[in-house]
């Protein structure tokens, strides 16, 4: 009697822990859906939740799965987002499942600008938790925590996303522009779901 | 060798190395589960069936992996037909021999990954990874005793010291 009354208490338990995961989660995704659309009230686009279903398999190469494909309407080349800063862009579409490029992705090429310097730089992944920033001339006056959001130059990206936030500057002799390191908004270890933004 | 048995490894390998990377993880080392399974197969197969279970095994990693499709393949086939050629002069059956073979093979195969990925994408700065791959590789080869030991569990079959005993 008390053997069954245990194994029910601990039962409900786990219930109640499975629902409170499932609240944070829709939680989540709800509060990121809400601030993404405050902030672009006039913008014609749509957005799909989905959740991180897998990773790369490589060390080199910075990739993620989710669970959303052709079939809820994304397209390649849509840009996925986390708390309103840019986590990636699509780069494979199949029914149910879509392949997402990180930030961080050495293949990724992404063109910003500085917030408080208005220079425009061209940010790129090298396989590590960082990105570095190419094309910074010499005389930019870039310092440690300075923002960089996204440029519509080349049109596949939104305007004025936030990407990353600069963590390092380096002149190194002779070279023509500086070294910049940056460190992604979103640490992709962190989070369970996206938004992806259609157009 | 049990070549169903070898497709159930490779799915939950890739299972495991896809979806549990965060919790298997160490800070900046990642394991690879992948490559003991190189290893293992290379200390007890032919040369056929060393080519065919790595270039099947390469291809699963490249399947859950955003670079060129087959590139993981070619690389495992090269890497295992090197280490079956070199298995005469080993004492295959040494935990310490398993360990320091799959550092030193984890080791060359992500150089050349690196290289590749180096060449394809101007991004990565090779020697920036040196490290990243000192410690990616140091880990694999730390868990090799645990795959070993699982392994030959499901290939009970096989021996990984034949001409010692």
């Amino acid at each position: 009697m008390k053997q069954g009354l245990e194994d029910q208490v601990s039962l409900y338990k786990n219930k109640l822990l499975e629902q409170q995961d499932t609240i944070y989660k829709l939680e989540s995704k709800l509060s990121m859906l809400s601030k993404f659309q405050a902030e672009n009230k006039n913008s014609k686009t749509t957005l799909i939740t989905a959740d991180i279903i897998g990773y790369d398999t490589s060390n080199f190469r910075k990739s993620i799965t989710i669970n959303a494909g052709s079939k809820h309407g994304v397209k390649q080349d849509d840009i996925v987002i986390s708390n309103n800063a840019l986590v990636g862009r699509v780069t494979m579409v199949s029914k149910g499942s879509s392949v997402i490029q990180l930030i961080t992705d050495p293949a990724s090429r992404i063109p910003g600008r500085v917030v408080q310097t208005r220079e425009q730089v061209l940010l790129e992944g090298n396989a590590t938790a960082f990105c570095q920033l190419k094309y910074v001339p010499r005389w930019a006056k870039l310092k440690k925590g300075d923002d960089v959001v996204s440029s519509e130059i080349g049109g596949v990206y939104p305007p004025s996303l936030p990407i990353a936030t600069v963590v390092e500057t380096e002149m190194k002799g002779g070279a023509l522009f500086q070294s910049v390191k940056v460190l992604p908004k979103v640490n992709i270890a962190n989070i369970e779901s996206v938004l992806v933004v259609t157009h | 060798m049990r070549w169903f048995t070898f497709f159930c490894i490779i799915v939950c390998i890739s299972l495991t190395q896809t979806t549990l990377i965060h919790w298997i993880n160490i800070g900046q080392a990642v394991p690879d589960l992948y490559f003991p399974l190189i290893v293992f197969y290379s200390f007890l197969t032919d040369m056929k069936r060393n080519t065919i279970a790595n270039w099947f095994a390469g291809l699963s990693k490249d399947l859950f992996s955003d670079g060129y499709f087959g590139i993981n393949a070619v690389f495992f086939v090269a890497i295992g037909l090197l280490l079956w050629s070199i298995r005469g002069i080993l004492y295959r059956g040494h935990v310490v021999t398993q360990v320091t073979t799959t550092f030193i093979f984890s080791f060359m195969y992500n150089i050349l990954y690196a290289l590749h990925t180096t060449a394809s994408f101007h991004s990565l700065r090779f020697f920036s990874t040196l490290w990243i791959i000192f410690i990616c590789s140091l880990y694999t080869a730390l868990i090799v005793p645990v795959l070993f030991w699982i392994f030959s569990k499901f290939q009970p079959t096989q021996k990984l010291y034949p001409h010692y005993e």
